[in-house]
């Protein structure tokens, strides 16, 4: 045994130093208290707006934020797994929940943005200049031309199956049992029948989705962000164009929400706490009323003033 | 751990009532896996041959090229193939991005390599003698090319079924080029992929259950195949 | 003299610039049992795959059957149809003896019918209808050599070329072979080359041996061979010395450091002092053998010395063992490598 360790120290000393350096690497990383995990939408990390927020918040505070940018469900997920100490999403019933639920410590109203219905410029389902998105649904179900779906469970794809039940089409729910805490649990989401092959559901982010409609020349329902972010933020802009905006059920709601540390007593609490209270704070909601796309306005500051 | 037993009685669950979205999906990747490894193996198995019983200038380059093409990213040969496909790359027209026909040239892509490689090293272990042998016996170039082949055919199948299980077991082509299309280019690993991130863990884990199981039912077949061929 | 069915002028075959062979001229007649004779590395093989027409050789002319052959790849194959090599140890293909003697036929694309009845009297011929199912990876070393031959007779072929059919086998295999050897030579006329390192069964075999030696054709390739050192020039005829200080005439470009082999069978043996002195040594005789025309005796002249006398000539001189006699190496008995 001896012998084995002389020649275990001699030939792998330096490796294994090295080896215990790295592992301590993410421990002194994780000592210091002033990085926050976030969970985030993929639309919300696309648009760009972190990229001014959170920065200003670094500066002013010395918190470091990750941002991990997943679908709602995923993002939701994180909070409830205690994965991440705030999350900052759009699906405000399912947010509601999550609070009601324990999971979130409060919940803050930050900004909205809304969606818009976009397509070819052709617009071979003649929609251009409506406000009625349900109705716009039911024109694009009628021309039978492609209709790309995030089908991804994310507050985006949440909002496209409220649409699609709005507009009266014969809808389809598809479930998937499987077992949950040792019980049969159904995933369901509906989809309309009366496009068939056209409704493409690809299961993927904002911005996939975009690139994809354009591919295939096909409408699909977007945040006005992300959109205005392939469109004009880019040298080769999104060959799409917005033809139905404005309907008020197409409205989007931010909110942001620190986990409760009543569930998950190791999250960073004060910290995330930080976070919200910033995020609505004056300043903040200035730099987002500013904050613009291609010169063009994209998100609208939502927030009460709170007091600190 | 109530975590994965939920997830393998889900996936039993899921194959129990064969699942239509499960069918849908296990079938797509069948398919497209099968398509590939099948057009891989026509274009790798006689270029392998070739290589490897010809001898020309810069022979060594081309081997070591097709070593480090091995160790190819999915995401690279997505990335270079949707260059040339997409909209506005030079093959746009042809509206191949986001179909399964731009899945499979992907595929092919990556497991040329394979294929070749592991023929070349295949053929190149079969004793030399094995080719004056048939020459002498008279068999022409073509039949020496068989006999070769007949000799080499259980490391050339071994090759062939791993090319299978890096297509089968894939994400990022199908996904890049593939675009996750339920129910034209939902495959196995894009649907985990999409469970993953709707934080739908225990479907996806019952997804890799399944997986699993048809890689495991696809190599009993080969096996039982492979074993039916030696007489 | 029987019609000559390999005709090879200055044929070399180099490897990376090593000349493995080297043959000025080479004669084979049709219709016999040729041995080739000669240590490991003497260039057997590649001969042999060079007659299957299976090896270019780098340089020089083969004739076959009074036709030069061009070393283009599609008359090739018409040549490769008409001669045959069965490989040292041969390698059976990984399917049964009955598959592996039918592939000649099958590639040839005879009948199937009359495939079947070929294969079963081939195996016959060799001894192994018994086997006519198995798996051809199966079988013992001398199994394997006769399901090899019966499967290069498939190929119905005008010459058969076998390497080494008789290393590693055991007796009573070689016993088989021997007689399988023979029946396709008398009965089917079909020409035989084969190599072999045993001088005995060599002549027992053969009816001509050929020696080679260092990718060379010599005239002896076992027996008196010695290294030597060619030092003294005089005129136009060189001289070598051998180690033991022995002086011989020769005709060779060479200098320094060489090798000759002295054919057995050209040496004189003369009981008393011969006229003629040239490359004339003095020994005693040490050994004699009886073989089948000739007296082979080993004579002690400092360095040992093999010598091949006909019976009837060895009988008039009246020596026996014990005797002293000279022995004389005319400058053509004399190979220098």
């Amino acid at each position: 045994m001896d012998c084995k360790r002389k020649v275990l120290n001699k030939r792998m000393g330096p490796a294994i130093l090295i080896f215990l350096a790295l592992l301590l690497l993410p421990l002194t990383a994780k000592g210091e208290s002033k990085i926050i995990k976030m969970a985030t939408t993929t639309s919300t990390e696309n648009s760009g707006l972190l990229d001014v927020l959170i920065p200003e918040f670094t500066r002013e505070t010395g918190i470091q934020v990750k941002v991990f940018a997943k679908g709602t469900g995923a993002a939701l997920r994180d909070g409830m797994e205690g994965n991440v100490d705030v999350i900052f999403v759009h699906a405000k019933s399912r947010e509601a929940v999550f609070v009601a639920q324990g999971y979130g410590a409060y919940r803050l109203d930050v900004m909205h943005n809304d969606f818009v219905i976009i397509g070819p410029a052709a617009d071979p389902g003649k929609i251009e200049g409506m406000r009625d998105a349900a109705g716009a649904f039911r024109k694009i179900a009628a021309a039978k031309v492609k209709f790309i779906s995030r089908g991804d469970d994310s507050g985006t794809h949440i909002k496209e199956q409220a649409i699609w039940k709005a507009s009266g089409e014969a809808l389809k729910t598809e479930a998937t049992v499987i077992i949950k805490k040792s019980k049969k649990h159904a995933l369901s989401f509906v989809y309309p029948v009366g496009l068939g092959k056209r409704y493409i559901s690809i299961g993927q982010g904002m911005g996939k989705a975009l690139t994809f409609a354009e591919e295939k020349q096909a409408y699909t329902l977007t945040d006005r962000g992300t959109f205005f972010k392939y469109k004009y933020g880019r040298k080769l802009g999104l060959n799409l164009e917005i033809l139905c905006e404005g309907d008020p059920r197409l409205f989007n709601p931010y909110g942001v929400i620190p986990v409760s540390p009543k569930k998950h007593p190791h999250v960073k609490f004060a910290s995330a706490d930080r976070l919200a209270k910033w995020l609505v704070s004056t300043q903040a909601q200035a730099l987002i009323g500013q904050y613009k796309i291609a010169g063009r306005q994209a998100f609208f500051p939502d927030a009460e003033p709170v007091a600190e | 751990m109530t975590f994965l037993t939920d997830s393998f009685l889900s996936a039993i669950l899921l194959i129990w009532t064969l699942n239509h979205d499960l069918l849908v999906i296990v079938g797509v990747s069948l398919k497209m896996s099968s398509i590939s490894t099948f057009a891989a193996g026509l274009l790798g198995v006689p270029s392998g041959f070739l290589i490897a019983f010809s001898e020309f200038r810069g022979k060594r380059l081309v081997i070591t090229l097709l070593n480090t093409l091995l160790a190819l990213p999915t995401v690279v040969v997505g990335l270079f193939v949707y260059a040339f496909i997409s909209r506005r790359g030079i093959f746009g027209t042809y509206d191949l991005l986001y179909t399964q026909k731009a899945i499979i040239i992907g595929q092919i892509i990556l497991i040329v390599p394979i294929i070749t490689t592991f023929t070349i090293s295949a053929v190149s272990r079969i004793d030399d003698r094995y080719r004056k042998a048939a020459l002498t016996l008279g068999a022409n170039l073509m039949q020496t090319a068989r006999v070769i082949i007949r000799e080499a055919r259980f490391a050339i199948m071994a090759a062939i079924v791993m090319a299978f299980g890096r297509v089968i077991a894939e994400v990022g082509i199908s996904m890049m080029l593939g675009g996750n299309a339920k129910g034209f280019t939902r495959t196995m690993t894009t649907a985990m992929a999409l469970e993953y991130d709707k934080g739908e863990f225990v479907l996806s884990v019952a997804l890799g259950i399944v997986l699993l199981c048809v890689s495991f039912g696809v190599n009993v077949f080969c096996n039982y195949f492979q074993g039916r061929s030696r007489l | 003299m029987k019609p000559i069915l390999y005709q090879l002028k200055n044929l070399v075959k180099a490897y990376d610039g090593r000349v493995v062979l080297d043959l000025k001229r080479l004669f084979l007649e049709k219709g016999k049992v040729i041995g080739l004779l000669g240590p490991n590395g003497a260039g057997k093989t590649t001969l042999l795959e060079i007659l299957a027409f299976l090896l270019p050789p780098t340089s020089g002319e083969i004739w076959f059957k009074q036709e030069k052959v061009h070393l283009n790849v599609g008359k090739l194959m018409k040549l490769r149809r008409k001669v045959v090599l069965v490989q040292q140890q041969p390698l059976l293909f990984t399917t049964t003896v009955f598959k592996n003697v039918e592939f000649p036929l099958k590639v040839r694309k005879t009948p199937k019918g009359k495939r079947s009845r070929m294969v079963d009297e081939l195996l016959d011929l060799v001894d192994m209808r018994s086997f006519r199912d198995a798996d051809a990876h199966k079988l013992s070393g001398g199994q394997t050599q006769r399901v090899a031959i019966a499967r290069a007779l498939a190929c119905s072929p005008e010459v058969v070329l076998l390497d080494e059919p008789m290393s590693s086998v055991d007796v009573e295999n070689q016993v088989t072979l021997a007689r399988i050897i023979h029946e396709i030579s008398r009965q089917r006329g079909m020409s035989v080359v084969f190599t072999s390192h045993d001088v005995v069964q060599t002549s027992r075999l053969a009816d001509d041996s050929i020696f080679l030696l260092d990718g060379k054709v010599a005239k002896s390739a076992y027996e008196n061979i010695f290294s030597a050192r060619i030092e003294t020039v005089t005129g136009d005829h060189k001289f070598c010395t051998l180690p033991n200080g022995l002086q011989l005439k020769i005709k060779s470009e060479k200098t320094g450091p060489i090798r000759i082999s002295i054919a057995p069978g050209e040496l004189r043996l003369s009981p008393n002092t011969p006229k003629r002195s040239e490359n004339t040594v003095k020994g005693k005789i040490v050994q004699l053998n009886e073989e089948r025309i000739h007296v082979r005796a080993l004579v002690d002249a400092e360095v040992p010395l093999n010598v091949l006398i006909p019976k009837e000539s060895f009988n008039r001189y009246d020596t026996g063992i014990g005797d002293d006699v000279w022995v004389t190496c005319p400058v053509e008995s004399i190979d220098i490598f």
